[in-house]
């Protein structure tokens, strides 16, 4: 696999937290726009879906051809996004996103090209779940960077 | 289309530049480590690189199979003079030359993504692992600019 690919992946919570970091505390709470998480729900949102991601990765690689089970992005009232709180959340994502590079490292060449069904998406190999993963990183880190 | 990929693709040079923003004007020399580009560097690596980056894959679907021509990061970057560049034109530059690449990528028929070329020192690519280089590049590079602040 690329080299660029994994520390990519890698590097996704460590440039989100730098992110954080660098916001005004005030403005953990702030919305880049009406409807868009807030900084303290980003962070809670990447920690609450990196299993769920790495579960899909995983379920391709062991039941190929399986359908995957979907969850709806605006339940996260449910969750509690908003009384995170963001160390702790921070943390949550760094660790498990650890897991799933972890997990991506030990996969022969032909296992990234396995696949599962998305419901809604279709047919989706590992490969391209991983570029999901990096693009959605890029999309919440838009988003910080947005309220600053 | 794989979710998050054009979007993810999209918002590269809009967090580069952000983050230069925040980048003390004393620190656009300061390398996030030894060896490593500096801010400036970066930007004006990422600018010169996009075209490269965009030719590979344009050459990987036009000519499949065919090699590509490698080139030294380092050496490219004295060649080209990295240092004494404006990081903010680079930045600009980097944007207008993504905006071609994602123009490019959305033209593309399904199978198209699964054609390869071959990097002398990479081996085989397909278009899609292209465009994966290309974002875990642009984060490579956001962390590069993170850690001098």
């Amino acid at each position: 696999m690329n080299r660029y690919v994994l520390s990519g992946l890698e590097f996704g919570p460590v440039v989100v937290e730098r992110i954080i970091g660098q916001l005004d505390p005030k403005k953990l709470d702030t919305r880049s726009a009406e409807g868009r998480f807030t900084p303290r729900e980003v962070a809670a949102h990447l920690a609450d879906w990196e299993p769920i991601l790495m579960g899909r990765i995983q379920q391709s690689v062991e039941q190929p051809g399986s359908v995957l089970a979907t969850y709806d992005d605006d339940k996260s009232n449910e969750r509690k996004y908003s009384e995170s709180n963001v160390t702790e959340q921070l943390a949550a994502f760094a660790q498990r996103r650890k897991a799933t590079v972890a997990y991506l490292k030990n996969l022969q060449r032909d296992e990234w090209e396995k696949s599962a069904v998305h419901p809604e998406r279709g047919a989706m190999t590992v490969l391209e779940w991983a570029a999901a993963i990096m693009g959605h990183d890029m999309y919440h880190i838009e988003q910080l960077t947005a309220v600053w | 289309m794989t979710p998050y990929v054009i979007s993810g693709l999209e918002f590269g040079p809009v967090v580069i530049e952000r983050v230069l923003r925040q980048i003390d004007p004393k620190a656009m020399e300061k390398p996030a480590g030894e060896g490593r580009f500096t801010p400036r560097e970066v930007a004006a690596h990422l600018a010169d690189w996009e075209p490269i980056l965009h030719g590979r894959i344009k050459q990987t679907v036009d000519s499949p199979g065919s090699v590509l021509v490698a080139y030294d990061e380092v050496q490219r970057g004295k060649d080209m003079n990295y240092t004494a560049t404006d990081p903010f034109d680079s930045a600009q530059a980097f944007a207008k030359h993504r905006q071609a690449t994602v123009e490019y990528l959305k033209g593309l028929e399904a199978a198209d993504w699964e054609k390869s070329s071959i990097h002398p020192e990479r081996g085989v690519m397909t278009v899609r692992e292209w465009v994966m280089a290309v974002m875990g590049h642009d984060t490579y590079h956001v962390e590069q600019l993170t850690a001098v602040w």
